[in-house]
């Protein structure tokens, strides 16, 4: 054969080859933000469940006509805190996180046997319990308390009548010790558990609609996410401390943090952090940010390759005059690890 | 070796022309300027404040290697489809100057074969397409490198896959010139494979949209051979970037793309044994 046909076989081979390499299947998608959606406003199933929570007040005292209010998040305010949190149970325990925490709980012992004996008394907390608010002034519940066996939960089945629907019983200390506990009950589907009885009376009035809401902790609005919650300067010096740099900036620079926490797969954190001095913000974004990234960098240097590239998500948001926000992702599975010391497991903690 | 002396002479050719000058001076100017006038502030690995000519940029803090990812996706994408455009412009002259009248049948005179001849000019053109991509990537990898501590070779091995995809481009401007000597041709020829590469890469939609006939069988049959340069590009983007990539999918890519180029450079080297001159 002349040479130079060669040329034109060897072109035709070619295509061919290149016709057949070039159809290759399509990059794996990258981790991207639709995997970890950040709480930032209410989700439509979140805004139907807000509106459904809203009553008119009882008694119209000192209180526009038209406004609504969420029994919950008004009883949270009554106190005055400057700190809050709310735990949405209903939406949580639906959750795999909340299937995490639900085997933490029946692990660790004692603390089953807790959960047993509230639903001996008519309270499953899995299937009776929408939401835990958490102030210094108390513990709000809300759910449904109609089944609940008072007189077992509280010592009495009735407490002293305040107001349209509020009663409120003492609960005397027990043998073995601790401080007299105030049950406020608001119908069957609001419970306090303060240390006073003029906290479950604010509390009341406050829900009923006798005064008007104090300055609100938390606006229906913001109770999107599954845990969502306000905490002041002041608390968070006494939770954090200066432990690390960043929580010493923290302490420093805050005062008040703003947290949404979605939990419906992965871990999703959304802290929107104020303070009056933008100076103290831009330091407190600075040792965020590398605390962040000394996260990812220890992740990736422990192997574990999704949590450093989840972690590449986690974010601060510069303050824009006297705000700065924070996001961070963190994968459901590192999460299981890090709860696997209440799940007994043997590698718990790694 | 012939091919490769033929290379360099090309080299040096193009050492002399002021495209290539203008190229090398640019892409040292934007590198300066970035080097003196871009301030980045690093604290604990994560990328704090920038400033560009002394103005604050609004950016988010994150990880600097993370902060950096958009800008090497876009430097790559830059280096891409920039290297490409003046890749096309600036070398469609050197095949018709090789072939020119007087100056191929000095070459044809030598101890050179006419393959040698023709895979040498693609061998310039190509270690000219690589100096340019090589030089931007890395030029701004060291400017990064150097402010925020983060060291990447990807950027610069997505350079040498915009380089590897010009070759394919450049080796049907080689094959058009063979035939007809022209410069303006061999551009269009360039141009056209550019086009059909992104064409390709849009194949299986743009398929959907036509109805049945010759032309929607011409059109997968053209499109189903070129390289998909679209692809390529993301690719690249996507290795400059640190993004996951489908395994092995890179590898067959550019391994399609390579033998794009050689069949072409075939047709090239069989139109060209059967030429007279």
């Amino acid at each position: 054969m002349n040479r130079r046909w060669l040329w034109l076989i060897a072109a035709a081979l070619l295509v061919i080859a290149a016709a057949w390499l070039v159809r290759i299947p399509e990059p794996r998608a990258p981790l991207t933000r639709p995997e970890v959606e950040m709480p930032r406003q209410l989700r439509p199933q979140e805004r139907e469940r807000m509106l459904s929570r809203l009553r008119p007040p009882a008694v119209d005292a000192g209180v526009r006509r038209n406004e609504v209010r969420d029994p919950m998040l008004a009883a949270l305010s009554a106190g005055g805190s400057g700190s809050g949190v709310v735990l949405e149970i209903n939406a949580l325990r639906n959750s795999p996180l909340g299937e995490l925490l639900l085997q933490c709980l029946a692990a660790r012992e004692g603390r089953g046997n807790a959960l047993e004996a509230l639903q001996r008394m008519g309270i499953d907390p899995l299937r009776d319990v929408d939401r835990v608010g958490i102030t210094e002034h108390g513990v709000v519940v809300s759910g449904d308390f109609r089944r609940a066996n008072w007189e077992g939960l509280l010592g009495s089945p009735t407490g002293t009548r305040y107001g349209d629907q509020g009663q409120i019983t003492t609960v005397d200390p027990r043998r073995e010790g601790g401080a007299t506990l105030v049950a406020t009950r608001w119908g069957d589907t609001l419970l306090h558990l303060g240390d006073s009885v003029e906290d479950g009376r604010r509390v009341l009035d406050t829900v009923e609609g006798r005064v008007p809401v104090p300055q609100p902790l938390l606006t229906p609005e913001q109770s999107y996410g599954e845990l969502y919650g306000v905490v002041s300067g002041a608390d968070l010096a006494r939770t954090l401390g200066g432990s690390e740099p960043w929580a010493a900036a923290l302490v420093e620079a805050a005062s008040k943090v703003e947290l949404h926490l979605d939990a419906r797969r992965d871990v999703a954190l959304v802290a929107d952090v104020s303070g009056d001095d933008a100076r103290k913000l831009e330091d407190l974004g600075k040792s965020l940010g590398g605390a962040l990234a000394l996260a990812r960098a220890q992740a990736r240097a422990g192997g574990d390759e999704e949590a450093a590239e989840l972690l590449s998500f986690a974010k601060v948001s510069p303050s824009h005059g006297s705000e700065l926000s924070v996001e961070v992702a963190l994968p459901l599975e590192v999460v299981a690890r890090r709860l696997a010391f209440c799940r007994g497991d043997a590698d718990a903690g790694r | 070796m012939t091919s490769f002396a033929v290379a360099l002479d090309l080299l040096r050719e193009a050492a002399a022309r002021r495209w290539f000058l203008a190229l090398g001076l640019a892409l040292t100017a934007l590198l300066m300027l970035l080097l003196t006038s871009l301030r980045l502030e690093v604290v604990d690995g994560a990328l704090a404040a920038s400033r560009l000519f002394g103005q604050p940029l609004h950016h988010s803090i994150q990880a600097a290697d993370v902060a950096l990812r958009p800008v090497f996706r876009v430097a790559s994408q830059i280096v891409f489809w920039g290297g490409l455009v003046f890749g096309v412009l600036s070398c469609a002259d050197f095949g018709p100057a090789l072939l020119s009248p007087g100056r191929i049948e000095h070459l044809l005179s030598l101890p050179v074969r006419r393959w040698e001849l023709l895979a040498g000019t693609f061998l310039g053109v190509l270690a000219l397409a690589l100096a340019g991509a090589v030089y931007a990537s890395a030029g701004l990898v060291l400017v990064l490198g150097a402010k925020t501590g983060v060291w990447t070779g990807w950027p610069v091995v997505s350079a040498v896959f915009a380089a590897v995809a010009f070759g394919s481009v450049y080796a049907g401007m080689l094959a058009v010139t063979v035939w007809v000597r022209s410069a303006a041709l061999s551009a269009a020829a360039g141009a056209s494979l550019v086009v059909l590469g992104l064409l390709a890469t849009h194949r299986i939609a743009l398929l959907d949209l036509m109805g049945q006939g010759i032309g929607r069988a011409l059109f997968a049959g053209v499109t189903a051979v070129v390289p998909p340069l679209g692809k390529l590009a993301d690719a690249a983007g996507a290795l400059a970037s640190s993004a996951p990539l489908a395994p092995g999918g890179l590898l067959r890519l550019l391994a399609g793309t390579v033998a794009f180029a050689a069949a072409l450079l075939a047709v090239a080297m069989w139109r060209f044994d059967r030429r007279d001159f």
